[in-house]
């Protein structure tokens, strides 16, 4: 590894070229600012969730029907979200949607399908119509990638962000490295857009292999790391999510089982879903996990996805698309030896992760305004780390949200006349020796990521998960405490472990952020996103709130704000605290005074 | 572990797992430090691989790697139990010299799911 730094400079930088980053990219280079992203991945067209294809886009199109127009689904968010989202940023992403889908269309996907020559919109997930594009949608992340390369985005691939850097404040820029070369990078930048995705290797799941996770398992959590230490505010962190999947094999699928017609059934033939809710198998995600959940604590288990009733063209567009949202699930059913048109499919939950707790605009992690922006200054969030996120369609509004908020910003707004100011490479290089430490802890100090990892999974598994209480959350942030102080003896032997350390350790401190924010939150909400035994029932007098967090100097210090407020009227309070002032929006000053 | 590892693998018969592959694609040192030796899901056929770069290029975990610009080495799965079994290396390789084995944990998998919904304590 080479002690010389390489110093970029730049306007805009996205931490991650996933949906979001790259859609964030885009408004800005559009607007003439120098953009650098910043990628694990080796190259943009396939990075990030969504790298190998997606076949669901949920948006508005204004078609004509009253239930196609943005004030109609705007009415159901309440109910969609159990009262928790912030309604003043929901807003403005459902508006934006229709505009949002026509950009998307111009860079080249291809929301069509080709049987009918038109879009084919599906019902599901508990959503008041069929606002789900069913599309070929292997090309999606290409289009986009390849849209950012011909805007001349500048791309650091195989490079992960390990902090961010702040002058009074205000985000300036990152440190990052390339964990193939070893090369260190210090970016000054005006302004940073973090699109880094969710926590995913978080909890266990049926196979017990850690990377066989339902989204991508290199999404784990380092830009709500990051932003937490820069003294951002995040807020949903208690929330959790978790998907049905076919047993022992962790990948997406479950809308187009839902939305084409599929039904559960548990050991006895019963199909249970509507003892839980009227829409049956079309209501939330997180409806359809808890009630799967219940069944196997009831001792009905196993569950089984059912398709035999389905008619052969169904069953065939099924077939057909088998493979567009994961590329292997034909290879699985194939060697598992089992056709889903003719049986059963067992299924089981998933492993968890902090993302949208299975209900859509209501993310968990960095907290943002209208215009994408966090409670720090010049840094901006979108995709599954922000607190409105709903799948790709929410990560590419969301994501051109902020890439024309941080336009915006540099152009007219407080960042106008901001000059990159100088990084301390004192600071720098003490980062930096902190990180490469791990490739020299003494053999006898080693502790391996993986087994330090795989504490984390078992405490979240057991205290964090689907079931808490107060005891038990306190058990496991004792627990996770106690694993902070280990963090130093995590062992890397080559750059790439360098990489997985870091992701170890953004990790466990989500998990902690998870733990701390559920022992706050003294009710249940949403079902299994947040079961708290001791507090069985939903409390709407004292709860309709949000459980907002952010670094309190010597641990996470928890707060909450009424969920009739945006969340950004917590940033104005912090503001006033001695955090960065930036010019409050109408919307703000309205909300504090 | 050396590109041999790869090329020395048998194609399983008509398809099937076999149990005995969480052996093949072992890293060594990785055994010791951490239990078993992991199973290898991408399976290169060293006969069929050209040796472009592609595979690695594209893998989203960096667990493929290949000597860039080499016609003479083979990829090598590094880090195989970091796979997430995507398939973005099978489906970009030209020749179709890669083919996605499940492990037994996943195709047959036994775990009762109520080990995943959490322990009570009061």
């Amino acid at each position: 590894m080479s002690d010389r730094w390489t110093h970029l400079d730049t306007d805009v930088l996205v931490v991650g070229g996933g949906v979001a980053g790259c859609m964030a990219a885009i408004p800005a280079l559009e607007a003439g600012l120098d953009v650098v992203v910043c990628e694990k991945g080796k190259v943009l067209d396939h990075c990030g969730s969504v790298g190998c294809g997606v076949d669901h886009y949920l948006t508005i199109m204004e078609s004509g029907p009253e239930w196609d127009t943005p004030e109609f689904l705007l009415k159901h968010v309440p109910e969609l979200t159990d009262g928790i989202v912030d309604m003043e940023v929901t807003t403005r992403v459902i508006h934006e949607m229709p505009r949002v889908l026509r950009r998307i269309e111009s860079f080249g996907v291809n929301f069509k399908d080709p049987r009918f020559n038109d879009y084919y919109r599906l019902r599901s997930f508990g959503l008041p119509g069929t606002y789900h594009i069913n599309f070929d949608g292997t090309e999606f992340k290409k289009n986009i990638g390849q849209q950012v390369r011909k805007l001349k985005g500048t791309v650091l691939t195989r490079t992960m962000a390990v902090e961010l850097l702040t002058v009074d404040g205000r985000v300036c820029g990152a440190l990052a490295f390339n964990f193939r070369t070893g090369k260190w990078f210090a970016v000054r930048a005006r302004a940073v857009v973090l699109a880094a995705g969710e926590v995913n290797r978080i909890s266990l799941n049926a196979s017990g292999m850690p990377f066989d996770s339902w989204h991508c398992p290199y999404n784990t959590g380092d830009a709500q790391a990051m932003g937490y230490r820069a003294g951002a505010l995040l807020a949903n962190m208690e929330f959790v999510e978790t998907t049905l999947t076919p047993k022992g094999f962790s990948a997406q699928g479950l809308n187009a089982l839902v939305s084409e017609g599929a039904h559960f059934i548990n050991k006895r033939g019963e199909r249970f879903m509507f003892k839980y809710d009227d829409k049956g198998e079309n209501a939330r995600r997180a409806v359809i996990a808890d009630a799967v959940i219940n069944e196997y604590l009831l001792g009905n288990g196993p569950v089984y996805a059912d398709c035999r009733h389905l008619p052969e063209d169904v069953l065939d567009h099924m077939e057909a698309t088998l493979q567009v949202d994961r590329y292997t699930m034909p290879a699985f059913y194939e060697q598992k030896e089992l056709n889903f048109r003719e049986e059963p499919v067992e299924v089981s939950i998933s492993e968890l992760s902090i993302r949208r707790s299975g209900v859509y605009f209501r993310g968990s992690g960095l907290a943002v305004d209208t215009a994408g922006q966090t409670s720090v200054g010049g840094l901006f969030a979108a995709g599954d780390c922000a607190t409105v996120s709903g799948g790709i369609a929410g990560a590419s509004v969301v994501g051109h949200i902020a890439g024309e908020g941080v336009a915006s910003l540099l152009e007219n707004g407080a960042g106008a006349q901001s000059s990159l100011p100088a990084v301390d490479m004192g600071l720098a290089e003490d980062i930096r020796s902190r990180a490469t430490a791990h490739m020299r802890v003494h053999e006898a100090q080693r502790l391996s990521w993986k087994a330090f990892e795989d504490r984390v999974r078992r405490t979240v598994t057991d205290y964090v998960g689907v079931r808490r209480n107060d005891k038990g959350l306190r058990l496991a942030l004792e627990t996770l405490r106690a694993l902070a102080v280990d963090e130093r003896r995590l062992k890397a032997d080559d750059l790439h472990e360098l990489m997985r350390v870091h992701e170890s350790t953004s990790i466990r401190l989500n998990a902690e952020l998870m733990a701390e924010s559920a022992l706050a939150r003294t009710e249940t909400r949403t079902g299994s996103s947040h079961r708290r035994l001791d507090f069985p029932d939903a409390d709407d007098r004292n709860w309709r709130r949000f459980v907002i967090v952010e670094n309190g100097g010597s641990g996470p210090r928890v707060d909450t704000l009424p969920a009739s407020e945006p969340l950004a009227a917590a940033f104005a309070r912090n503001s006033r605290a001695g955090g960065w002032k930036r010019r409050k929006t109408d919307a703000e000053v309205a909300h504090v005074g | 572990m050396s590109a041999e590892v790869n090329a020395l693998k048998p194609a399983p018969a008509d398809g099937a797992v076999q149990e005995n592959q969480m052996q093949d694609g072992a890293v060594p040192g990785e055994a010791a430090q951490d239990g078993p030796a992991p199973h290898n899901p991408i399976f290169i056929d060293a006969d069929t691989c050209v040796k472009c770069d592609l595979c690695d290029w594209i893998c989203p975990g960096d667990l493929i790697y290949k000597k860039p610009d080499d016609r003479e080495t083979l990829p090598e799965v590094r880090y195989p139990d970091e796979c997430w079994y995507c398939g973005l290396c099978q489906s970009i390789c030209p020749v179709d010299a890669i083919t996605i084995y499940f492990p037994s944990q996943m195709i047959r998998c036994r775990t009762d799911v109520t080990t995943l919904l959490g322990k009570v304590i009061d």
